[in-house]
């Protein structure tokens, strides 16, 4: 069950640096054997006993994108560097369901109600506004066997986005940021607000623009029409 | 009454204490598929611990899930249901009792892919799924759209190792 996750983790080891994972459900088994590795030693035995040569202890540390960007970065550094002014922009932050719950292991923030992206993104200049959705479920990989849940999952999400006067929506996933801007071709008609990847705020306030509009399905001309030069620099 | 055959089986091969249940339903009305379920997850629970075990095995819940894990984090003593879930999918399967094959032959598509290339192949993932499934044209747009955007490769990205991985999930399996 831990297999390939160990074996990641082993060759991060291996190679002496912390380990970055983009994606939440990743990063959340990536934990999870990361803590197994640790703290059973029996189990540990017989995972490195499958994934010879290689070997892994435990002791890698595991990152997401917010904790690289709160760790290494730094939010002093984040709103000092900026030089475009995102204050009109309104998000919501959605941390989709799985970076943080995790079974007897501590995340890194809170379980049901995590803060720590809200901080990155007051620090980017944008105003996070707060909503019932955070760690709503955007239905995961039912999108291809079963449309129509990940198309009433992520249509709520959507719609609850609406209705509280968000401009986008902002998450530190890839899978909930495609299930959401898959939304006009899973069915859904009425009005869509652009679903953005955390470090696309970023982009927008240090270079005013963003080089992935093409990628997204959502148009997000919205928010780009909303960045103003930055008069203080 | 039934055994507690069933309730064993499912505590051994999880190592959750599912018999703590004491039905406070949080698991249930936290599930954000609840609407689309045949049993609700406390249910599940109390079927299993009651011993029903083909009402269990049959139900379409197992396969709604999600593996959002809001009820296990939720649940105050701590059994894990998406794993309990989980687990009953693969018994299901095992026993030829599952509800619906979709999912299942979804997870063993992306796993041989995993196997093949080290990492998922979404291309010939969702093209192998569509096979199977022998339904070309209802998602045909989306697919095109991802494609024409750039978030769908036409080619696999391999990784280095390859063999050695193959190797080390052959080994898993025996």
């Amino acid at each position: 069950m831990h297999i390939l996750t160990a074996r990641n983790l082993a060759i991060a080891e291996d190679a002496g640096y912390p380990l970055f994972v983009p994606c939440s459900a990743c990063y959340n088994r990536s934990i999870i054997t990361n803590t197994i590795m640790r703290q059973d030693r029996k189990k540990r035995e017989e995972i490195n006993e499958v994934i010879k040569p290689l070997r892994a202890t435990g002791m890698v540390q595991v990152k997401n994108i917010i904790e690289v960007l709160l760790d290494y970065v730094g939010i002093e550094r984040i709103s000092k560097d900026r030089s475009y002014n995102l204050s009109s922009i309104r998000v919501v932050p959605y941390y989709g369901c799985v970076l943080t719950r995790m079974m007897n292991i501590e995340p890194f923030d809170d379980k049901e109600a995590p803060t720590s992206m809200d901080a990155l993104l007051w620090a980017s200049g944008v105003e996070p506004v707060p909503w019932a959705y955070k760690m709503e479920c955007c239905g995961a990989s039912k999108t291809l066997t079963h449309k129509e849940i990940t198309l009433q999952l992520s249509n709520r999400i959507m719609d609850m986005a609406l209705s509280v006067g968000a401009d986008a929506i902002v998450t530190p996933c890839p899978l909930c940021q495609m299930n959401l801007d898959l939304l006009p071709y899973l069915g859904r008609e009425k009005e869509n607000l652009p679903v953005l990847f955390l470090t696309e705020i970023y982009e927008l306030a240090l270079s005013g623009t963003m080089k992935g509009t093409r990628g997204h399905i959502i148009p997000v001309d919205r928010v780009i029409d909303k960045t103003r030069k930055n008069e203080r620099v | 009454m039934k055994g507690l055959e069933f309730l064993q089986e499912i505590e051994s091969v999880t190592g959750e204490s599912i018999s703590t249940c004491f039905q406070c339903y949080k698991c249930t009305v936290g599930c954000p598929v609840i609407s689309m379920m045949d049993i609700y997850p406390h249910s599940i629970i109390r079927h299993i611990i009651l011993g029903n075990r083909d009402r269990v095995l049959t139900s379409k819940t197992i396969w709604v899930c999600l593996q959002c894990i809001t009820c296990s984090v939720r649940c105050p003593n701590n059994i894990d249901i998406a794993r309990v879930f989980e687990a009953l999918r693969k018994i299901a399967v095992k026993e030829g009792k599952e509800a619906e094959k979709d999912t299942w032959q979804f997870d063993e598509i992306f796993m041989e892919s995993v196997n093949r290339h080290g990492r998922l192949y979404e291309g010939g993932t969702i093209i192998r799924y569509k096979i199977k499934r022998r339904d070309f044209l209802s998602d045909f747009r989306m697919g095109l759209g991802l494609f024409l955007r750039g978030r769908i490769g036409v080619l696999p990205h391999a990784i280095k190792g390859r063999r050695v991985l193959k190797g080390l999930l052959r080994k898993r399996e025996d």
